[in-house]
């Protein structure tokens, strides 16, 4: 998958996303352009969303959680409240805090990945989609 | 540098704990190219260290000891959090 390909199915999924804030949400905006801080804010809730789309995640099992890319990225740059990751299949939503509660809890080491379109390999966290599961939003209000 | 060799790496770097010595250590053992790299990765590394000190005011002594401006941006923010994070877990 080419870059330009990537960035128009990423633009995609932030819309779907969008779309079903709208919902609830009416001022809810996506930003423009490059802006590594969020993709969406929902003024109603002064909150941003990070839209991550892993169609991978639906082969591999694992979600990846990139914090570097030739430069510190996503997860080491992002200031997004929210963090939904779209698998083609179902939507996660976690906070910023429960994706790294997850990271340190579980122990998780960090990967290089070298994707084809990739001049740079990216170092990311692949993340067992059962267990990040497990530190949703949803999962982590059900607790006690 | 093999993923391998740098994990080896980060977990010394983290070892040091007080950040302007995670920094030196980084400096002195790693190629330039991957300083960015180890200063990204070792903010996961440094939570657990953090916490192994015997007080509070050690720890806040260690958190304190990244600087705002340090890079990436939001170290102190994630080290402090995952401080947090692992605290309530034990």
């Amino acid at each position: 998958m080419t870059f330009a390909k990537d960035l128009s199915t990423g633009n995609a999924a932030e819309d779907r996303i969008l779309e079903r804030l709208q919902a609830a949400f009416p001022l809810a905006y996506r930003m423009l352009g490059v802006h590594p801080d969020f993709d969406i804010w929902i003024p109603e809730l002064a909150k941003s969303v990070e839209v991550k789309l892993d169609l991978m995640s639906q082969k591999t099992g694992n979600i990846v959680v990139e914090y570097y890319h030739n430069k510190a990225s996503a997860l080491t740059v992002s200031k997004a409240d929210y963090w939904v990751f779209d698998t083609g299949e179902e939507l996660l939503w976690f906070s910023r805090e429960g994706i790294l509660d997850c990271i340190l809890s579980e122990g998780m080491e960090p990967v290089r990945i070298a994707g084809p379109s990739d001049r740079f390999a990216k170092w990311a966290f692949l993340i067992p989609l059962r267990i990040l599961q497990r530190y949703s939003v949803s999962e982590r209000a059900a607790q006690p | 540098m093999k993923p391998a060799q740098l994990k080896a790496e980060l977990k010394f770097a983290a070892k040091k704990i007080y950040y302007p010595r995670v920094v030196e250590y980084i400096r002195a053992n790693l190629e330039p190219e991957f300083h960015d790299l180890a200063l990204a990765s070792v903010i996961f590394y440094l939570p657990d260290q953090i916490l192994s000190l015997p007080t509070k005011e050690e720890r806040r002594q260690a958190i304190d000891s990244i600087p705002t401006d340090a890079y990436p941006a939001h170290s102190r923010d994630m080290v402090e959090a995952g401080v947090k994070i692992l605290w309530k877990r034990r």
